[in-house]
């Protein structure tokens, strides 16, 4: 398996929005989905995923309960608010703007 | 609101979040296992891989908890819970650091209480910053000098900076009607003071423009106190009539209870100004004005200089004088500011040194405490963490010292408060207030800081692998750690020197101000101010009938030397002063070359007071009104207009008066206390001149007890006479020195505080380095070294410090003794015996203080330390 690339700063918080966009998921599922949508090219360190989701708790722009998970046991299921979504709208936006200016350097240079 | 509700969980309910992040975490544990198990391993290689790929549970944990941004909180809660474990542990430290910054917090406090008190509240009108003082100037001798009636009226007609101004003057009136009569003080002002002024009356009313008028109605406006204590703040008191010298006088209104200005005397009431016109004459009214807005004293200076100028071509009586503009702020600097920047330069350098000796304590025990340190950073606490904590501890031992210190600050400002002047009602100036309780905490925390920040950046910097080793202690002590500690210490001592040097400077002028020889004699004398109301002692002949009975009456009390009668008293506070002419003598047109102070006495007044008789005669019973006027004069009379000549049988008379026969010379005696040199004095016989203003008692019994005998003798012959200032001379003499004594009481007690603690600062330093040079030392012994060469060595190395220090200290001294020029009588603030006395005191302490550790130097056991390598 090949060593996944490190996330750029800043786009953890971006991917976990993301992830958790359609439906309510556990830190488990974050990190497993976001694997499975990269291919494994990304893999979300343990490390960052929970301080990642604490912090986002805290900002408001997610918010969690616990309940029965499909692996069948309880597990804390992070849902998005709509703060959060207005944040994922934002976050999208400037991630947007970035690569597109990434690849103009690209092509141009 | 959700966020604020998150944060209250993270803050409230701790433990529930944190067993919840805990449980999370393991779910995602049992998923990475079971996904190992899924992938062909066995369950403990698949738990164990699973541990490793999440990594450490603990540092997630922590991670998570930064998050919440409560952490800094529930941190700090932590950190202060442990800084107070750590002092409980070691009670000798704490208690020996918190008494160190108790003295240095709380002088500081007090003196910022009391500087607050004074240059914020002693100016309760609205934009004082406009408000000045006028003086006229005499251009020569470039003095300030009250103000002259008509120069005022010259000055307003043709300025255009000032707003409003207006003058005042001293004033005191016998006040009868209630209990025994009281002699009271209070300030006489011309129209348009109060609205300079911009206060409001509490209640009733400022004086009309018909009352202000001279020569007018009577009326009067009291002061709060007054109205309390006389009146029992009784609200109908406006309209009503008080007497005053015998005078009814209408109350107008009552002035606020925060109402002073700056007159150098306490009021008891105000009224108009009740002037003869002297034209330019006469320097005797104190001038104020409140600037129109947007002018600054400058400017308000240049105008007024120009006006003065005019006015000097204009009348012959302006020439020489010149015209100051002050603002009342720095007026009150003038006076009080001298005082105050000692008394908080001194509590400075206590403050300082306690920092400073409570930092080389703390450093010393960071030094004790590197492996614990170690440990902590080992454990995976980051340097930022274990500086906050360190930082914690100290900010933590200054709140306790701030909190010990309170009542250290109440006692000096209780102290300073005794000692000022009445007149600055410095008690009721004094108040907790929302910036003096910012300052308490601001002083507080950074007192904390700057002992804490040095020695924890040097206990951070540890050095992991050589901590942890259990034999961490090298041969020699750290280096670097030693020198920090060495420079703390010389510091402290250069601060001490300079202290005790002030102290020795207040010291030597406070001696010169009470072995002063004042020529006159201070014990068993006694005097009083007794003033006989014109409106029932119409004439010469009833005032002097009146003393000739009392004087009968209180010679004859058991225990009485003699008595006298005057207007003027030693340290009596007031007295009058003429331009003199002397016969055959062109009379200098200048003032000060001319004046003299005038004072009518009786015959036995020299005796009485003390004052010797240098050539003639003192007045007898043939100098009366009929007889032809004599006059006596001192010494400094004849220096100043008679130098060389026999004074004897010369005429001399006050300016416009009659011409006097000088009968007689008598010594100089300095009548305003040993802080001023003796006036030209010249003397009239109260039968020639009989305006009585004191009486002068000698007693062969201690003065107290004659007190009694003698006002029961007043009042039997006149109950409506009040006496006041009821003083003995060495009271008179006290109450003169009292802010001298004071201020040198502070700055000694000061001195030998920051003394005692740089010395022990050095002995603490110096056992430290010792108990750290042991083994060396026990090598040395082993290899010969005798014990008096290891005490040597260790006193030279103290007394390089020591020398260093005081030297530093001596230069410091050198240049700070300025500040106390203008507090200081009878010594220069160079004064070579105080500058090298001072260094010598607190090295004999210090190398006093080194002893004990440098005995314990020389009394290691060589075995002991050579069998414990």
């Amino acid at each position: 398996m090949p060593k996944p690339s490190d996330l750029l700063q800043g786009t953890l918080d971006l991917l976990i929005l993301k992830a958790i966009n359609h439906e309510p998921l556990h830190g488990w599922g974050i990190a497993k989905r976001i694997q499975v949508l990269s291919d494994e090219v990304l893999s979300v360190q343990q490390g960052s995923l929970y301080p990642s989701l604490h912090r986002l708790e805290q900002q408001g722009w997610v918010t969690a309960v616990w309940k029965d998970s499909e692996l069948g046991r309880q597990a804390k299921f992070y849902a998005l608010t709509r703060e959060g979504r207005k944040q994922l709208d934002r976050e999208l936006a400037s991630w947007s703007r970035l690569s597109t200016a990434v690849e103009q350097v690209l092509e141009r240079a | 609101m959700r966020v604020i509700r998150q944060r209250a969980r993270s803050l409230f309910r701790r433990a529930r979040v944190d067993s919840e992040l805990a449980n999370e975490l393991q779910f995602h544990l049992e998923q990475l296992t079971k996904e190992n198990i899924a992938a062909g391993m066995d369950a403990d290689a698949a738990r164990l891989a699973a541990r490793r790929e999440l990594g450490g549970v603990a540092q997630i944990e922590e991670q998570c908890r930064d998050q919440r941004r409560v952490s800094w909180f529930t941190e700090m809660a932590k950190d202060i819970r442990y800084a107070w474990r750590m002092l409980r542990k070691s009670p000798a430290f704490t208690s020996l650091a918190v008494i160190t910054l108790a003295f240095g917090v709380g002088a500081s406090l007090a003196v910022y209480t009391l500087a607050e008190a004074v240059l914020l509240r002693s100016l309760p009108f609205p934009s004082p910053d406009r408000l000045v003082a006028i003086y006229s100037v005499h251009v020569l001798r470039g003095e300030s000098e009250n103000i002259g009636q008509e120069d005022f009226r010259d000055w307003r007609a043709a300025n255009t900076v000032f707003e409003r101004m207006a003058f005042t003057e001293f004033d005191q009136v016998t006040l009868t009607g209630f209990g025994d009569a009281e002699r009271i003080a209070g300030t006489s002002v011309s129209e348009g003071f109060f609205e300079m002024l911009g206060v409001r009356p509490l209640i009733g009313r400022w004086f009309t423009a018909r009352e202000e008028k001279p020569h007018q109605d009577h009326v009067v406006m009291l002061s709060y106190g007054f109205w309390v204590r006389k009146l029992g703040a009784r609200p109908d008191v406006v309209g009503s009539s008080i007497s005053l010298s015998g005078v009814p006088y209408r109350v107008t209104g009552v002035m606020p209870a925060n109402f002073r200005f700056l007159e150098w005397h306490l009021s008891d009431y105000w009224m108009p100004i009740d002037y003869i016109n002297y034209g330019h004459k006469n320097h005797q009214y104190s001038g104020y004005g409140r600037l129109k807005p947007g002018v600054t004293i400058a400017a308000a200076q240049r105008q007024m200089s120009e006006i003065a100028r005019r006015m000097e071509k204009e009348f012959p009586d302006c020439k020489g004088w010149g015209v100051r503009v002050e603002s009342l702020r720095s007026a009150l600097l003038e006076e009080v500011g001298p005082v105050l920047l000692v008394f908080a330069g001194a509590a400075l350098i206590v403050l300082l040194v306690a920092c400073g000796n409570v930092a080389s304590l703390l450093l010393a025990r960071g030094i004790a405490r590197s492996k614990e340190i170690a440990v902590r950073m080992a454990l995976g606490a980051g340097r930022r963490r274990v500086l906050r904590l360190l930082l914690t501890e100290s900010v933590l031992l200054s709140c306790l010292g701030a909190a010990a210190g309170l009542p250290l600050a109440w006692w000096l400002i209780r102290l300073a408060i005794g000692a000022a002047p009445a007149w600055t009602e410095l008690g009721a100036l004094v108040s907790v207030s929302p910036t003096l309780a910012a300052f308490a905490i601001t002083l507080t925390v950074a007192t904390g800081v700057l002992t804490g920040l040095w020695p924890a950046l040097r206990a951070a910097r540890a050095v992991l692998q050589n901590d942890l080793k259990e034999s961490g202690v090298s041969l020699m002590a750290g280096k670097g750690q030693v020198r920090s500690l060495n420079w703390l210490v010389m510091g402290e001592i250069a601060l001490a020197v300079v202290l005790l040097t002030f102290a020795g400077l207040l010291t030597k002028s406070m001696a010169y101000l009470l072995h002063a020889d004042l020529g006159y004699r201070t014990d068993h004398l006694l005097t009083f101010r007794m003033s006989l109301p014109s409106s029932r002692y119409k004439d010469s002949q009833a005032r002097l009938q009146f003393w000739d009975r009392l004087q009968t009456e209180l010679a004859g009390l058991p225990g009485m030397v003699s008595v006298a009668a005057s207007d003027g008293v030693p340290l009596g506070g007031t007295y009058s002063s003429n331009p003199m002419e002397v016969e055959g003598r062109a009379t200098p047109r200048d003032w000060a070359q001319a004046d003299s102070r005038c004072s009518a006495v009786t015959g036995g007044y020299f005796r009485t007071v003390g004052i010797p008789l240098r050539a003639g005669r003192v007045f007898d019973e043939g100098d009366t009104a009929a007889a032809e006027p004599v006059a006596i004069v001192n010494e400094a009379f004849v220096r100043k207009f008679l130098p060389g000549e026999n004074p004897l049988d010369k005429h001399a008379r006050p300016q416009g008066g009659k011409w006097h026969r000088i009968v007689g010379v008598i010594a100089d005696a300095r009548y305003s206390g040993p802080a001023q040199t003796a006036d030209a004095e010249f003397y009239f016989p109260l039968s020639q001149e009989p305006w009585i203003q004191f009486v002068a008692l000698r007693t062969a019994i201690p003065e107290a007890q004659i007190l009694l005998p003698v006002r029961a003798t007043i009042r039997k012959l006149d109950a409506g006479l009040a006496i006041s200032q009821v003083r003995t001379m060495q009271q008179s003499q006290n109450l003169a020195t009292q802010m001298p004594r004071a201020l040198m009481a502070l700055v000694t007690g000061f001195a030998l505080l920051t003394l005692s603690m740089s010395t022990l600062g050095l002995a603490g330093v110096m056992a430290y380095t010792v108990s750290r040079r042991k083994r060396e030392l026990g090598l040395r012994i082993a290899l010969g070294a005798s014990r008096s060469d290891i005490s040597r060595a260790v006193i030279g190395s103290a007394g390089r410090l020591i020398a260093l220090g005081a030297a530093i200290g001596a230069a410091g001294a050198w240049f700070a003794g300025q500040v106390l020029e203008s507090l200081l009588y009878g010594v220069r603030p160079h004064d070579a015996m105080v500058l090298l006395a001072a260094p010598a005191v607190l090295a004999a302490a210090a190398v006093l203080a080194c002893l004990v550790p440098a005995h314990r130097a020389a009394s290691v056991d060589a075995m002991d330390v050579l069998r414990q390598e």
